[in-house]
């Protein structure tokens, strides 16, 4: 195997280049005759003192990982730095925990969920993408100076929820849900109280806020280049690109494994963005699951595109909604933001409320030591040597773990 | 802090023991011990060189009982960092010449650590009554600090003393550098008995510290023995109504030949001659050992007469004369002028110092001083040293051979009256001011310097017999480390220079690395006092004296000297005379000079290109210092 992989990988690896520079090349073509490209210049002295009198937030989600045999409690919690470029005094930063939710899977009287779901990551990941939207529409419902001129969120706007849709997802507790919307009087039955359906309330009410709301997602995981697809498409829609040649481009680019991002930064120069389309982030209907269809269709698209801030770095994306007047000027002080880390090329805002929301290791701990001992007490005072030794046993480690290895 | 919570009573306590004056300023964080714990500090609720105190339970016995100590510390320093302000975020606002404030970066959420050396515990509800005892139990992390109250601070400054009756003398020297309402002094028992030495750059403000001590023992009535080569404190003699207890006394130095320093003199003529061949060097011992010293004798006289004997040697040999001493025999003439070239050679040195430090007091800004002659200090060492009187040596105009022999002999004798109990001088204490030069590490050539031996015997057995020492230097690496180490207190201000920071910490015993890094931050007057003249390292401000700056003797201005400068009529005249009489230039002017005067006369060109003849060196090759 090594024998082949060094007479083979030097011609291998030749050939991807020169098929990659081909694919990148005619893409760019594409991009540039058909005006799909769009550039903004990186002008620091100018850009920031014009901001003066305006204010942005920064949204980011942290979870606290805690993982016990007796309980799987969830801990989020989303913090905002909203920040007045230009300003002097004292209120030219704010840093708030808009929303801390703990719930413990297991426990009856659980904020979060009304009932138990054995798969705990999905329960995080929809707690986490509810809590963050809540925020952002928390703080877009401001009003006068308090109002942000326009909300950067961490990761997409709009997240596919079918996933979610499963059988037997809980759906949240009431007062979850008065509290993620804002509305103290909220009611809602099993199904308006579901993620599916509370995600695209929260969503549809940002949306009309009208304040410019953006999610920049740092890592675009997946293989299909999604943007890509739809900008062919669009080419086609106009009459400027054959089926067949769009076919092709769209072959090539599967055939090499090449995604949105890899591929966006061999076409894009620095400050360069794709012209923001519409992009559906629900995946095919054939996967939705049927009960959840109706309220899946009401999803809106996210208006897309790939920034590259600089020639050193990935482009990455960035969604707003499709009412969002003027996409240029936030995609501007992306840019900008991302300048001020010229080596990590993503939006400094992010990376500072990033740091702020992050659970830190030490509270992760203290909540965990204090799980298990509740957990090794309830069971002491059982009295039963084998609850006993299942505590005991639990608490030290996990089923056939390396400490029970019998030694030589 | 403000210190607006001081002044109240530690009577009023919390649950936990702490005053409710007390301020919550921060959080134990981290490794904690014995020695130092660290604590996230609120935002501008303290600074550097702070007192701060926290409480921990600490064993009592091994049954498992415990006791609350107050655990008492000093911030000794604070860091600041900001993770939410990347490093390449600085860079970029740098390379593109933006404003922070203008950007959407953080600058708020900066985190404030800092670094606490403990200084003992106190039980009990008052910190001043209590002993401070070593922590024998680490602080505990989450543990809440205390920024204390200005009244419980100093009575942890000064323990019970105020409760002593009599209570102890003090030296107030100033405030805590961070707390100015709170004065700090020394124990002046301590500073008298196991010596004092006060560090410090030029321009740190060693001089306004030393004259804060020397004010208040001259308050105590204690008498004082200060070597001033510079003049520096001159001016307490000026402000002699100020003390009026006191008597302050100015002495001019005089070499006189006594039985009891004989050694001293004889050894410091060879110091200062010029080196000799071992058969010059026979004939140099010869005259110093025939030539009968008459006690009391100025020394310049002594080395006339010895002079005198190798004229009257070399006038024998020239005669050829058959009576003459053994050891003369072998002698040759040219051996007996090279002697007495060297003697001649120091008898000049002497003169022309004796007549430096003459002009000096002559000087306008002189006027009003009384300088005397110094008395013989084993004759009369009561005229130098009794109660209520300060006497000041003023060594201008002397090389540091001479000022290092004057010193020696001057201390030699007191400290004899003193350990022989010759109940003649009371205890006293002796200020040495440019120390380096008296008491000079191995490095500098201790050999040549008269006064390192009797210093480094004062400061071993002067505890036992009231004879104390107040050494002043601003290159602390240039002393002898041995006697540096001997004194038991240290006040050290500004130093800049690394070899001196390392040579402090090496002789400081208690002097923490994080105290070393701030001795360069110092300002005037600001600095570390430690030993056991007070009950733990404290930073401290020196109180300025204003009213002890000398009118006379205030910083010279030299620019506006030079500015008024005139040069002498007669010397210009007498020299345009002799040019314009006698014509042509001297042999010798400089080419300069030559050429500013025009073409040259013929024949003018062979003189100046003649080759110099060597001359022999210039009388008064040691140059003494001003």
């Amino acid at each position: 195997m090594l024998y082949v992989a060094r007479k083979e990988s030097e011609q291998a690896q030749a050939h991807f280049v020169d098929r990659l520079s081909r694919i990148a090349a005619t893409i760019r073509d594409l991009l540039v005759n058909n005006g799909l490209v769009r550039s903004l210049a990186y002008r620091p002295t100018s850009y920031w003192p014009s901001l003066k009198g305006n204010s942005y937030a920064f949204i980011d989600g942290g979870v606290a990982n805690i993982e016990l045999p007796s309980a799987a409690p969830i801990g989020i919690r989303v913090g905002s730095y909203v920040v007045r470029p230009g300003d002097e005094t004292e209120a030219r930063e704010r840093f708030n925990i808009e929303l801390a939710l703990v719930d413990d899977l297991f426990s009856d009287d659980g904020i979060l969920f009304d009932d138990d779901f054995q798969d705990i990551a999905k329960l995080r990941d929809a707690a986490r993408m509810t809590s963050e939207t809540a925020a952002a529409l928390r703080l877009a419902r401001q009003t006068g100076a308090d109002r942000p001129d326009a909300i950067v969120m961490h990761g997409p706007l709009i997240n596919p929820v079918a996933p979610y849709g499963l059988e037997g997802f809980p759906p949240f507790g009431l007062a979850a849900c008065r509290k993620f919307l804002g509305d103290d009087a909220w009611e809602g039955d099993d199904t308006a109280r579901n993620f599916v359906s509370v995600y695209l309330d929260l969503l549809k009410a940002l949306r009309e806020t009208g304040t410019p709301v953006v999610g920049a997602v740092e890592r675009s995981i997946g293989r299909d280049p999604v943007v890509l697809r739809r900008l062919l498409d669009k080419l086609q829609r106009d009459g400027v690109l054959k089926k067949d040649e769009a076919k092709k481009v769209e072959d090539e680019v599967i055939t090499y494994g090449l995604n949105d991002a890899t591929l966006l930064d061999v076409v894009l120069a620095e400050g360069e963005y794709v012209t923001p389309i519409p992009v559906m982030r629900q995946g095919p209907e054939s996967k939705w699951p049927e009960e959840w269809k109706r309220w899946i269709r009401e999803y809106p698209d996210a208006l897309t595109t790939y920034l590259k801030p600089s020639a050193l770095v990935m482009p990455f994306r960035v969604e707003a909604f499709d009412n969002l007047s003027d996409f240029d000027a936030v995609l501007d002080l992306i840019l900008h933001t991302s300048r001020l880390l010229p080596s990590y090329g993503f939006p400094v805002g992010l990376d500072i409320v990033d740091k702020f929301a992050k659970v830190p290791a030490w509270m992760t701990r203290g909540i965990k030591g204090q799980h298990q001992v509740v957990l090794l007490k309830k069971a002491l005072e059982s009295g039963d040597p084998a609850t006993i030794a299942f505590a005991k046993r639990v608490l030290a480690a996990k089923g056939r773990d390396w400490l029970f290895r019998p030694t030589a | 802090m403000d210190g607006s919570t001081a002044g109240k009573s530690s009577k009023t306590k919390e649950a936990g023991g702490v005053p409710t004056s007390w301020t919550r300023i921060g959080t134990v964080v981290g490794d904690a011990s014995t020695s130092g714990y660290s604590f996230i500090l609120r935002s501008l609720q303290g600074k550097l060189g702070d007192i701060v105190a926290t409480q921990v339970e600490v064993p009592a016995a091994t049954d498992g009982t415990k006791r609350l100590a107050t655990v008492w510390g000093r911030i000794v320093d604070i860091s600041r960092t900001n993770p939410f302000f990347p490093a390449e975020a600085a860079q970029e606002l740098a390379d593109q010449n933006v404003r922070f404030l203008d950007t959407v970066l953080s600058g708020s959420r900066d985190h404030l650590e800092a670094e606490v050396l403990i200084l003992g515990t106190t039980f009990g509800p008052d910190p001043g009554a209590a002993q401070l005892t070593p922590l024998t139990y680490p602080v505990k992390p989450s543990a809440e600090v205390f920024y204390p109250g200005a009244d419980d601070v100093r009575r942890l400054l000064t323990g019970d003393d105020e409760t002593k009756k009599p209570p102890p003398a003090k030296l107030h020297i100033g405030t805590l550098i961070a707390r100015g309402d709170v004065e700090v002094s020394m124990g002046a028992k301590q500073v008298v008995s196991r010596h004092l030495a006060i560090l410090a750059m030029t321009g740190g403000g060693k001089t306004v510290a030393a004259r804060r001590i020397i004010r208040e023992l001259i308050e105590l009535g204690y008498p004082l023995v200060i070597f001033d080569p510079h003049g520096d404190y001159l001016g307490l003699a000026e402000k002699q109504k100020l003390f009026p207890k006191s008597r302050i006394r100015t002495w001019y130095p005089m070499l006189r030949v006594r039985d009891g320093n004989v050694g001293a003199v004889t050894e410091l003529i060879q110091k200062m001659g010029k080196r000799l061949t071992d058969a010059q060097q026979q004939l140099f011992l010869y005259l110093l050992t025939n030539t009968k010293a008459t006690d009391g004798e100025e020394a310049a006289a002594f080395i006339q007469r010895m002079v005198d004997h190798a004229d009257a040697i070399a006038a024998k040999k020239r005669k050829k004369e058959q009576h003459m001493d053994e050891e003369l025999e072998s002698i040759r003439l040219p051996t007996i002028q090279a002697a007495k070239r060297s003697l001649e050679f120091v008898l000049a040195n002497l003169q022309q110092m004796k007549g430096n430090n003459e002009r000096l007091r002559k000087q306008d800004r002189f006027k009003g001083y009384d300088f005397k002659e110094m008395p013989d200090p084993w004759d009369a060492p009561d005229d130098i040293v009794s109660p209520g009187l300060v006497s000041i040596f003023y060594l201008a105009g002397y090389d540091h051979l001479n000022q290092s022999a004057i010193v020696s002999m001057v201390l030699e004798a007191l400290f004899a009256h003193r350990s022989t109990l010759s109940g003649v001088i009371p205890p006293f204490q002796a200020v040495i001011e440019e120390a380096h030069n008296f008491i000079p590490s191995r490095s500098e050539g201790t050999d040549e310097t008269p006064s390192l031996p009797t210093i480094r015997k004062v400061i071993t057995e002067g505890r036992k017999f009231g004879t104390g020492l107040v050494l002043i230097s601003q290159r602390p690496s240039r002393l002898d480390e041995t006697t540096l180490a001997q004194c038991n207190s240290f006040l050290v201000l500004r130093l800049v220079n690394p070899n001196d920071k390392r040579f402090v910490r090496s002789v400081m015993e208690n002097l923490s690395e994080q105290d070393a890094n701030i001795l360069q931050t110092f300002g005037p007057g600001q600095g570390i006092v430690s030993g056991q003249a007070v009950r733990f390292p404290l930073l401290v401000k020196v109180k300025f004296d204003e009213d002890l700056v000398s009118e006379a003797i205030g910083d010279e201005d030299f620019i506006a000297e030079a500015g008024r400068w005139k040069p002498d009529a007669r010397r210009k005249a007498n020299a345009e005379s002799v040019a314009r009489n006698l014509g042509g230039e001297r042999p010798g002017a400089s080419a300069g000079n030559a050429g500013a005067s025009g073409p040259k006369p013929a024949g003018s060109s062979a003189g100046a290109q003649a080759k110099k003849k060597p001359g022999r060196r210039a009388r008064g090759g040691l140059k003494p210092e001003f």
